[in-house]
């Protein structure tokens, strides 16, 4: 009985230990460049720098199968990255699967999103990329546009 | 004076009455129940076809042939899907149909003209960016020629035929802040050439503003937009793509609701057949009806030959091809594609209203592309649920396997082939949460892997499958993959 209940106690510590080394750290230096690459290729946006009309936005990426990828967002009070959540509280992570597809939609602010994705592998190693993406307001590129038609008129054709 | 007259009367009234009898008897029931029939072949010339055809129910198959798969139509940074029969699909449908009514019949509208590389075409559907953004995509079910789509829109003679030779998908887009001008893309299907049309539009302020005021959004991307089609765009490298997607597949990170729905055979032992034996120009009392052991209903005549099983089969064969049903129209010298599939289609309504007269049909042509053949057609037919695609299975030990809901096959202007499988479908208050699309890629992908290393995923959407086993149905994803004939599912464990 004695040896059973030791077994179980060790299966726990077991498990609790691998666990952790999946599970996504809080918090993530700005200076973190990760350790490793090609766990993990960013395929929208399509650059670390980007600008978009759209608040709802989905990042995809293709992975190594297994890889746990979580999405961070900047804090510039403290100057790290915090995991982010979703309206539940629960952390915006992913196992990617066989396919090593991956999609997770990301409501943007009204202003540049300082973003971080993290790859993690089961061997401890991990890719860090981070995404610039500014949110534009469409109303004033239609007004921009309108300007622009106007001019174009005014002028003959510019 | 006054007896001669009653006796006058008399004698007319016995002379109509006889009349009368006879042109039943000739015309109604048949004078040879057992045996040859000269009167059965009259239904199938073409002067008499259009007597017969006068008290059959009203289908306009046109109307669903001219009818769209899905619209999707991007404003600013919302998007909505709408798909042919949901109940959003009306109204932007209705400005489509103008569009296209009144801009492809008259070549005048035509501003400018010029030949385009993809990039534009995937551009103006793009809502990411900062573009201009407003766009209704049109993709039908089948590729036409310019000639067959002008044909089912209604429309006599387009100029599309000195431009392209095949159409599928087109692009509609305002120009300018205020729409000030229509933009019309359209992808020839067979060589995938893309042209460019500056159309000056009457109705252009209307469709703009239905265009802008669309506020919904299901965050939808496209694949391309969402780089997961083939391409080489990226923040790092080293990593193989397994799953490559169509460039215009629709995908959302969101889980979507539907309701289940359930299938019923219509078909009852003791159902009156009148009806559909009058679709098929058979009069009841001229053919020989007998049932099998396996309980299917037969219905012999000298041409051709009904089959009724029990899980709803409705089949025809015609015994030589020019003994088939005629579906030409009063005049016409020739068979065309347009003829025969619209009388074809036609023919299909015509069949489910006699069967199931309180709903109407809902079904879509499913085909890669129709082109004129002599040698005659093949058409097949989907069902549609509030847009979702109903998939057929029906195996039986007693007939073939059917893959749709309609196998037509005519030739020379007559249905020499016809199978439907009759199912009545209905919605149920139940809603279920569907697996989200990557899941099912995920699910798809786990289900080949030992197969391939990679996939190409030409189309993945929803949808009903009927075998006649289960009473309710779940939508469940379905994956048409290149190189595969058959579709892959996903259903969530």
């Amino acid at each position: 009985m004695k040896k059973l209940a030791v077994c179980s106690l060790l299966a726990i510590l077991v498990l609790s230990v691998s666990l952790g080394c999946l599970a996504a750290p809080e918090v993530i230096s700005a200076y973190d460049g990760g350790t490793t690459y090609g766990l993990m290729t960013v395929k929208k946006p399509e650059t670390s720098v980007s600008s978009t009309t759209k608040q709802n936005y989905t990042l995809s990426a293709i992975c190594r199968s297994g890889v746990v990828v979580s999405l961070y967002s900047y804090n510039s009070a403290t100057g790290q990255f915090y995991l982010k959540r979703d309206a539940w509280g629960n952390p915006l992570t992913k196992t990617v699967s066989a396919s090593g597809t991956y999609l997770q939609e990301v409501d943007l602010a009204k202003e540049t999103n300082y973003l971080l994705l993290r790859a993690e592998y089961g061997d401890g190693n991990y890719q860090h990329v981070r995404l610039d993406i500014t949110l534009l307001d469409q109303a004033l590129l239609d007004s921009i546009r309108g300007f622009a038609a106007n001019f174009r008129s005014i002028f003959g054709g510019w | 004076m006054k007896k001669e007259k009653i006796k006058t009367g008399i004698l007319i009234a016995l002379l109509l009455n006889t009349l009368i009898l006879t042109a039943n008897v000739w015309f109604g029931s048949g004078l040879w129940p057992h045996g040859y029939d000269f009167f059965i072949s009259l239904p199938n010339r073409a002067f008499f076809s259009q007597l017969f055809r006068k008290n059959q129910p009203y289908v306009s198959p046109m109307e669903t042939l001219a009818r769209p798969q899905r619209l999707v139509v991007t404003n600013g940074a919302n998007r909505a899907v709408y798909y042919n029969s949901d109940a959003s699909y009306a109204p932007f449908y209705e400005s489509v149909k103008d569009f296209f009514y009144v801009t492809l019949a008259d070549e005048s509208y035509i501003s400018m003209a010029t030949e385009v590389q993809d990039a534009e075409w995937y551009d103006v559907l793009r809502n990411d960016e900062i573009l201009d953004t407003r766009s209704v995509y049109v993709e039908y079910s089948t590729a036409f020629s310019p000639k067959l789509f002008a044909q089912i829109t209604g429309i006599a003679a387009t100029w599309l035929e000195n431009r392209v030779s095949s159409v599928r998908d087109f692009i509609i887009a305002p120009v300018g802040a205020e729409g000030e001008d229509m933009l019309l893309y359209i992808r020839e299907y067979d060589t995938g050439r893309i042209m460019k049309f500056y159309m000056q539009y009457p109705g252009k302020t209307a469709l703009y503003q239905k265009i802008a005021s669309l506020s919904e959004d299901a965050n939808y991307s496209y694949a391309f937009e969402l780089n997961l089609h083939d391409s080489q765009v990226g923040i790092g490298e080293g990593v193989e793509q397994k799953v490559v997607m169509e460039p215009l597949i629709l995908i959302s990170p969101r889980k979507t609701e539907s309701v289940t729905i359930t299938a019923e055979n219509p078909i009852t032992p003791s159902m009156d057949m009148d009806a559909l034996l009058s679709v098929f120009r058979y009069r009841q009392r001229a053919v020989n009806r007998y049932v099998t052991t396996d309980g299917t209903t037969h219905f012999v005549e000298n041409y051709g030959s009904i089959h009724i099983y029990p899980d709803g089969v409705v089949e025809y064969y015609a015994v030589e091809k020019d003994k088939g049903v005629s579906i030409l129209p009063a005049g016409a010298s020739a068979a065309t594609l347009y003829d025969s599939l619209n009388g074809a289609v036609g023919f299909a309504a015509q069949v489910w209203s006699s069967l199931v007269p309180d709903i109407p049909f809902d079904a879509l042509v499913e085909a890669e592309r129709l082109e004129e053949s002599p040698a005659g057609y093949l058409f097949t037919l989907d069902y549609y649920m509030e847009g979702t695609r109903i998939i057929t299975a029906a195996q039986s030990e007693t007939h073939s396997p059917l893959q749709h809901a309609v196998e037509i096959e005519v030739q020379d202007g007559r249905i020499v082939r016809y199978r439907h499988f009759i199912r009545r479908f209905t919605a149920t208050d139940t809603k279920v949460l569907n697996p989200a699309m990557l899941e099912a890629i995920d699910g798809i992908y786990a289900q080949l892997a030992n197969e391939e290393e990679k996939i190409q995923i030409t189309d993945l959407f929803l949808g009903y499958i009927e075998n006649a086993t289960d009473a309710e149905k779940f939508p469940v994803w379905c994956a048409k993959l290149a190189g595969k004939e058959s579709l892959v599912y996903y259903t969530a464990s």
